[in-house]
């Protein structure tokens, strides 16, 4: 199961020292990178409305394996040509319609492909030492940004369904708010317990002023 | 083999009295609206990037903007060249 996760071990100065010097067991997590959709303590990375004085403790994007339906959809389409070639009798083809059915294919493949993976970059939760910032791009005509800071999360919980998100450590983060509805969600997130354990710590040490 | 040309041919024609449709160039009509689509889309996803490296940057934020610049280049020459063979066929 490491190749899925494609973990990478952080160089120890991109922890401030201020989170190095905590005994708290979130920071043992926090010590990997995997492929894109947990980074711990990344470089030049910024939030609209982020503060100087705030470090970014982890960006957190859906696992990688959300993207096969697109991986396949792409590959069918990719094959499109040569099944319209195959099911034409070569007396009747029509060479530059083949084609164009060609360039149509790879053309869609492109979009689809380039859509899935900008959705999936700009799906983004951000956990820093002063709140959680989720970023939600759902469509070309809808992206929301939700935040909360440290101090008003009340409960964290997650929530594992299904056979794949439990074979591949897959599943949602809710977070309730003080006075109002969970609104923020870390869908597809991968070891969701191990983030679950980041945010409490976090929380414990906002609490305890060691952050 | 000239039956089966001959009926191929005769597929997607209608004829209504002495008037006889095709109705392949009927057919592309959808097909070229799908491609105007996918460039409008691509416009649009080219915009809504701008709009999103605001709103967060990372270190990859530069290298998407270009991917989504070319991507709008390539989507535009192939929309032409696609347009211009199905018109041709």
């Amino acid at each position: 199961m490491l190749f899925l996760s494609m973990e990478r071990t952080i160089d120890s100065k991109c922890i401030p020292r201020k989170f190095r010097k905590l005994d708290k067991t979130f920071i043992n997590h926090l010590k990997y990178r995997r492929g894109g959709f947990f980074e711990p303590f990344p470089k030049n990375t910024s939030f609209l409305g982020k503060e100087d004085s705030e470090n970014i403790v982890l960006v957190l994007r859906r696992h990688w394996l959300s993207l096969i339906p697109t991986i396949v959809s792409v590959f069918v389409l990719l094959l499109l040509p040569f099944i319209v070639t195959s099911l034409t009798p070569s007396e009747s083809r029509n060479y530059a319609f083949l084609f164009s059915v060609f360039l149509i294919s790879i053309l869609l493949s492109i979009s689809l492909s380039l859509f899935a993976y900008v959705k999936w970059f700009y799906n983004v939760n951000i956990i820093t030492d002063k709140r959680v910032v989720d970023i939600d791009f759902y469509s070309l005509f809808f992206h929301k940004m939700t935040e909360a800071r440290l101090d008003k999360i009340e409960d964290i919980t997650f929530k594992q369904v299904g056979v794949f998100a439990n074979m591949l450590d897959v599943g949602t983060i809710y977070i309730q708010t003080a006075g109002t509805k969970s609104e923020i969600e870390f869908d597809g997130i991968h070891k969701p317990k191990e983030v679950q354990d980041i945010l409490s710590d976090l929380l414990q040490s906002k609490k305890e002023g060691a952050i | 083999m000239e039956e089966i040309n001959e009926i191929l041919n005769n597929l997607y024609t209608i004829q209504i009295g002495t008037i006889e449709f095709n109705l392949i160039p009927l057919l592309k009509i959808p097909v070229i609206l799908l491609l105007i689509g996918n460039l409008f889309s691509a416009l649009i996803l080219y915009l809504r990037v701008r709009i999103l490296t605001d709103t967060f940057v990372m270190e990859d934020s530069k290298k998407m903007k270009s991917i989504v610049v070319l991507y709008l280049i390539v989507t535009f020459l192939l929309t032409l060249a696609a347009m211009l063979f199905l018109i041709l066929s």
